[in-house]
């Protein structure tokens, strides 16, 4: 089997090296409830998009945290009238992909909710003044400051609104709650997933982003996406003096650390030959999983649309029965 | 802006560096001829049905060969007629995964997206009908007669899509049936001004064959004339003065695999109602804007709302 990791019998035992600080629940229990006493503020308007006759495309903004405007592209099929609500999210440093893209959900009677990260490649602002360096990389945005500022908290927290705001919206089943994401979408997924466990129904994850740093970072695997690691440690640290303080702050926003709390079933792949976000750091988050789940392994992928990943995601999120879904 | 090719001026004005063989036209309509001479046959197999949404289909048809060949097929659940998007692959031969293809099921219309299982994908000996793009362009044809005789289709509303030589593939087909193809959207087309490519030492990846045919087979150059002037009944850009249908047409100025000059030289042949978008810092590849605006084309040109 070709490898750019640890052999497969050893990933399917691996739990991850990263470490946990110890008050991270109590940290992310009181930002959490911060973030549900916030009064909601939103508008939506038409999008360029002309509507058809099945599907009307909207822009959503809200006011996210730190008082961010938040973008997200808003589809609403019109055909139905309880429609499930699919939560979108996106890779890194980008945006919500393209609105046809978007449709392939609304095909199924889906509307979907596409939020744009703050401050990367979308419509979103980032108004969050923050400690330290700002010359790469949002992993390590904050990271001299208070854990609340990091840019990972704020947009981990953005997600919770993300769902408040599905909860309200006219026409949606909100019982129907589902989200899929690839790479930084689907740490963003998974961490949404485990913060808002009473509403989420569904959560597909393809090879997660944002997981066991220190794991990356041993393995000299800090480079392209992890590569704010690489400057930190570098320019901040050179002499490895703070690795354990470094890296167990970066704990807070550590995806393996969240999904103990998702109680969904989870549908979960891995390309074995990833080279930006590697198996063994996929592998922890999957392992501290402790809801239903399964995971596809695709031996020759590596970070990169995987058309039978999608296909499994189709039939996982329209099968209704969560003893079924993941068969 | 950045270029790799001709100034964006020069691009504007250019046309291509041979011209159409004096018979394309009638090479042409004899293979339509021998498209409409067959006895059409087709089949399809449900895959999965997603109530009251859409329903996948396996579609397998009788190709020119004899031999049955495969497409995907998506159609919304309804018994009414609906728009259809014919899209055709690029160089790989493969069809986009189910999932990709259900954004069409998304704005009400179906798809049919079939595969290619061609051998000596590259070669370019033997006459013009021998040609694997000749194969690929004639199969697409009698693809595009199958679908006009479907009788659940909204035949008014019938539409052609590719990307790389699926974008080729598609302007040949909107050619050809000028009468039927509403509109006809293609992103970084290829098959387009093979001497152009040869000339730009751009005959690799998808034109490894014209790099691998002159290397091996003619180091000399002693067919060269003969070579591109067959590749000519091939030459999308020959096919575009025939097309009536609306025109969208997606270039990447920074695109190494398929140049831009060869691109324009499509584009610049239209003489239909035509929309290009320019990206000056992409290349060959997918954009999210591309893709908007082929959304916006389509709900505005294509699919009835």
């Amino acid at each position: 089997m070709p490898s750019v990791d640890m052999a497969l019998e050893q990933l399917e035992h691996y739990n991850g090296t990263n470490p946990r600080p110890k008050d991270f629940w109590s940290f992310w229990d009181i930002q959490v409830k911060k973030t549900e006493q916030m009064t909601l503020s939103y508008e939506i308007q038409k999008s360029k998009i002309p509507e058809s006759k099945y599907l009307t495309y909207y822009d959503l903004w809200f006011t996210g945290i730190g008082g961010s405007r938040i973008h997200a592209k808003y589809l609403k099929p019109k055909i139905q009238s309880d429609a499930p609500v699919m939560l979108q999210f996106h890779g890194y440093p980008g945006a919500s992909r393209g609105w046809f893209e978007q449709t392939s959900w609304a095909g199924l009677g889906y509307a979907l909710l596409a939020m744009d990260c703050p401050g990367q490649g979308g419509y979103s602002e980032d108004k969050i003044a923050r400690q330290g360096t700002t010359a790469s990389d949002h992993i390590i945005m904050g990271l001299d400051g208070p854990v609340e500022q990091m840019y990972y908290v704020q947009t981990f927290l953005d997600t919770c609104l993300m769902v408040r705001i599905a909860k309200e919206l006219e026409g949606i089943d909100h019982t129907r709650i589902c989200i899929n994401g690839a790479s930084q979408g689907a740490g963003l997924g998974l961490v949404c997933a485990a913060l808002n466990h009473k509403d989420i129904v569904r959560c597909a994850a393809l090879y997660p982003f944002l997981s066991d740093y220190k794991r990356a970072w041993d393995m000299d695997r800090d480079l392209v996406v992890y590569d704010g690691l690489r400057y930190y440690t570098r320019w901040f640290d050179p002499q490895g003096l703070r690795t354990q303080e470094i890296f167990t702050k970066l704990g807070y926003i550590d995806v393996q650390n969240f999904v103990e709390r998702i109680e969904c079933p989870v549908l979960f792949g891995t390309g074995l030959m990833d080279v930006f976000c590697p198996p063994s750091t996929q592998f922890a988050v999957y392992h501290h999983i402790t809801a239903p789940k399964k995971h596809l392994i695709f031996p020759d992928y590596a970070h990169e649309e995987i058309g039978a990943f999608d296909e499994a995601v189709v039939d996982y999120m329209q099968c209704k029965e969560d003893a079924a879904c993941l068969q | 802006m950045p270029a790799i090719d001709m100034s964006l001026e020069q691009l504007q004005e250019y046309k291509g560096s041979m011209p159409a063989p004096v018979d394309f036209w009638k090479h042409w309509m004899s293979v339509t001829s021998k498209i409409d001479a067959m006895q059409l046959s087709y089949r399809l197999v449900e895959k999965r049905i997603y109530e009251s949404h859409c329903v996948y289909y396996g579609f397998y048809y009788q190709g020119m060969d004899g031999q049955e060949h495969q497409a995907k097929y998506i159609r919304p659940a309804t018994e009414e007629k609906v728009p259809l998007v014919l899209q055709f692959p690029d160089y790989n031969g493969v069809s986009r995964s189910w999932f990709h293809l259900m954004r069409y099921a998304g704005i009400g219309c179906a798809v049919l997206a079939p595969d290619y299982a061609l051998s000596n994908y590259e070669g370019l000996s033997g006459t013009i009908e021998e040609l694997p793009v000749h194969q690929i362009y004639t199969e697409a044809l009698l693809l595009l007669r199958i679908v006009s005789v479907m009788n659940n289709i909204d035949q008014a509303s019938i539409h052609v899509y590719g990307e790389g030589q699926g974008a080729a593939t598609a302007l040949v087909v909107g050619a050809m049936n000028p009468k039927i193809v509403k509109t006809c959207a293609m992103q970084y087309p290829m098959c387009c001004d093979y001497k152009r490519v040869w000339e730009k030492d751009y005959d690799t990846g998808a034109y490894q064959g014209l790099r691998d045919y002159f290397r091996y087979q003619d180091p000399e150059h002693k067919t060269e004339q003969a070579l591109f002037e067959q590749l000519g009944y091939l030459d999308a850009k020959n096919f575009a003065p025939y097309v009536k249908a609306h025109v969208l047409q997606g270039i990447g100025l920074l695109d190494e695999i398929s140049p831009p000059s060869a691109q324009f030289s499509i584009y610049n042949n239209l003489s239909c109602w035509k929309q290009k978008a320019i990206f000056p810092k992409h290349g060959h590849e997918l954009n999210n804007f591309f893709e908007n605006t082929y959304l916006e084309f389509l709900l505005t040109f294509g699919i009835d709302k």
